[in-house]
């Protein structure tokens, strides 16, 4: 079974890209007209004084992206200046976002693919399983990736809270009640049952936890909970905002929620406020009659303008002086990638980044450079994405090289553990966690929560104030070394689970332990 | 009353007939367009045991027991029960439950098992050919029934079983 699901997607990146690349030759056919409408400087500013302006105006910069913030300043200075000139930093600053134009043209080529795929499932044996069309996309599986879908307008049609574990349905909320009720329990569990899959299929790859989900034309998106998740289903495009959104839900849910949760044993009576809550959060009225309409319709298509506008600055970015302008050559000769000159510029240019590199990957593929992967900040992300184009004189994409999470995965991975009755830090210990310490003070965190847990050896309350000291020394430890007091919250588990990889280690020691979860 | 709802899986080696013994229970509900390329099916049924508890079954049924995975790990955490399913008419099966079963126990240990040996429409019951398969079950403290998915044997027995030990 193994073998056929390598199997499977293996053909399925296959098909994805072969598409992708006929998409990405179309793409830059168009550059390529574009680059020559545009070789007239002043016609170009003529043409995207206006609609800078017009985005300006809107504030698309208040969006809370560094990106948005600085980009506008940046393309604003620089037409006003000479275009050429300010070449360098235009291309600074849209380093982060080309991504997003690729994956859209890509999004498009998915979408017309969708039915091929599916047929090419439905001949091949090996793809027997695959053929209900639940296709699940896990990212950082390929560069082919729907980030933006135009099946505008976007609507909220569920919001499926669902027990991790056993994948139990909790709560069910739709805003519009006229919806079939499709049979939501096994939905529930075969998302988990997904996300499970998905999770221990690309364990070696990246990371990554599954988190969009394509079923028919919805977006199944999952938002993670520590026993319970999200899973909110869409069709057309969320508003940025939406997902913030999402993200207090769970929060606001696992607050409400936490000891029933935690001695969850299949009664999902207490739950039943879960959709009242669901409702107040995301501002829908009492009355359920009232059609969903998005609030950020407005909104969205001016983020779309400003996605048509990054796409003529891509142009920007393919001639460069020093290499044949990678547009008009539509070959299908790939691109060559020294890694070691670009380790070697990291060290010289960028020595602070140097450990960074590890955790981020280098996709080559037709005449581009996907980085794939995760970092600490954005701006970490646009230096090495730098290092790499200057190295390679390419273009680089910068697709999945995700910030935001870098802290969350940080922190994921580390697990202090402690001798049996014992919560005294040891201090083996001291390095990784100063060193932890010195990260969250840099970065831009909200909570960090300190789970502590004990084996199950002894007497359960025993167990659980020892948990909880654990904790609290971790903590107590953090503080010292200069992180925030007010930022850090502890719980102890006694010996209720852990989520600690008990192969590594002798069952009972692994227990002992203390975790961590950045919000 | 509440329904409170469970999640049971299915254990076994390839073709003993676990997808057949689900079908036969759940009948009218059993969804085949969720068969998928990640080797789970889930099926779900009301249950009642004889205390009148009503539970809401949500049946895994999991392929692939051979290897066994990362997958087949997050697949049996938090069950709340299992059936357990070696086939009449190969004993290999019943060899091979013996380790999906130790498996299994790691991740789950206080989950309620129930086991069935199957396809009884197929062996001589009457010549004992099934005694190999009872003794294992009385080895391991299990209840057990000789089922047969085909013959309507034993089946929604076996799931009633499972409802009363939990
Ligand atoms: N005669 C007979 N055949 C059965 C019975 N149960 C299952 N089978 C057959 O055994 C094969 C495997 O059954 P299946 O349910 O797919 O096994 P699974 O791989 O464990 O899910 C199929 O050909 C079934 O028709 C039974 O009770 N009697
Ligand atoms: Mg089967």
């Amino acid at each position: 079974m193994q073998a056929d699901n390598t199997q499977a997607f293996q053909l399925l990146k296959e098909i994805l890209l072969t598409e992708d690349r006929d998409k990405i030759q179309v793409l830059e056919a168009e550059l390529e007209t574009l680059k020559l409408s545009l070789r007239d400087k002043e016609a170009l500013i003529a043409t995207l004084e206006p609609a800078i302006a017009d985005l300006l105006s809107k504030k698309i910069s208040d969006s809370k992206s560094e990106m948005a913030n600085a980009l506008a300043p940046v393309m604003g200075a620089a037409i006003k200046r000479q275009i050429s000139e300010a070449k360098e930093t235009i291309i600074d600053a849209l380093y982060p976002v080309i991504g997003s134009t690729i994956r859209k043209a890509v999004a498009e080529a998915m979408k017309n693919l969708a039915k091929t795929v599916n047929e090419k499932i439905d001949q091949a044996m090996s793809f027997r399983l695959f053929r209900k069309k639940v296709q699940a996309k896990i990212s950082g599986l390929s560069a082919a990736e729907i980030l933006l879908n135009e099946s505008l307008p976007f609507q909220l049609h569920d919001i499926f809270y669902i027990h991790k574990e056993t994948g139990i349905l909790l709560a069910h909320f739709q805003p519009d009640t006229q919806s079939i009720q499709a049979n939501e329990e096994l939905l529930s569990g075969m998302l988990t049952a997904i996300r499970a899959f998905s999770k221990s299929a690309f364990e070696t790859e990246t990371e990554r936890d599954l988190n969009v989900i394509e079923y028919d034309d919805l977006h199944i998106y999952l938002e993670d909970g520590r026993y319970a998740y999200l899973a909110v289903v869409i069709s057309g495009i969320a508003p940025p905002e939406f997902y913030k959104h999402i993200h207090l839900l769970e929060n606001r849910c696992h607050q409400e929620f936490t000891t029933e949760l935690r001695g969850f044993s299949g009664d999902v009576t207490p739950f039943s406020k879960a959709p009242g809550i669901m409702s107040e959060a995301l501002g829908f009225t009492t009355d359920a009659s009232v059609p969903t309409t998005n609030p950020h319709f407005g909104r969205y298509v001016v983020y779309l303008l400003f996605l048509a506008l990054i796409s003529f600055a891509v142009y920007f970015l393919w001639p460069n002086e020093s290499t044949p302008p990678a547009v008009t050559d539509t070959s299908t000769e790939s691109v060559r990638f020294n890694e070691h000159k670009f380790r070697t510029y990291i060290k010289k240019f960028y020595p602070q980044l140097t450990a960074q590199l590890n955790s981020v990957q280098i996709v080559l593929h037709d005449n581009l450079i996907f980085l794939e992967g995760s970092v600490p900040s954005e701006s970490d992300a646009l230096s090495i994405a730098k290092a790499a184009a200057q190295v390679s004189g390419n273009t680089v994409i910068v697709d999945h090289l995700d910030y935001h999470s870098a802290i969350q995965n940080y922190v994921r991975k580390i697990s202090v553990y402690f001798k049996k009755n014992s919560a005294v830090i040891d201090s083996a210990y001291s390095d990784l966690l100063k060193q932890l310490a010195g990260h969250l003070t840099k970065a831009d965190f909200s909570l960090l929560t300190v789970y502590g847990f004990s084996d199950f050896t002894g007497a359960p309350d025993a167990n659980m104030k020892i948990s909880k000291k654990r904790a609290e020394n971790v903590r107590r430890f953090l503080v010292a070394n200069g992180v925030q007091a007010d930022k850090i919250v502890t719980t102890g588990f006694g010996s209720y689970g852990t989520e600690t990889d008990i192969s590594s280690m002798d069952g009972l020691a692994s227990k002992r332990c203390v975790t961590f979860e950045v919000k | 009353m509440a329904v409170i709802k469970k999640k049971i899986c299915l254990l076994g080696s390839f073709g003993v007939g676990k997808t057949s013994l689900i079908r036969r229970f759940v009948l009218n509900s059993f969804e085949e367009s969720y068969l998928t390329t990640i080797g789970v099916n889930i099926s779900r049924k009301r249950v009642s045991d004889s205390n009148e508890t009503e539970y809401d079954f949500l049946i895994w049924d999991i392929e692939g027991h051979e290897k066994f995975s990362q997958a087949i790990q997050n697949y049996y955490a938090g069950s709340a029960g299992a059936i357990l399913t070696a086939d009449l008419t190969r004993p290999d099966s019943l060899t091979h439950l013996s380790s999906i079963l130790t498996r299994f126990k790691t991740i789950n240990p206080e989950a309620s098992l129930v086991f069935c040996a199957t396809k009884s429409d197929l062996v001589d019951v009457s010549a004992g050919v099934q005694k190999t398969y009872t003794d294992w079950a009385k080895d391991n403290k299990l209840p057990y029934f000789i089922t047969s998915a085909k013959e309507n044997n034993n089946v929604e027995e076996s799931f009633i079983a499972l409802a009363g030990l939990l």
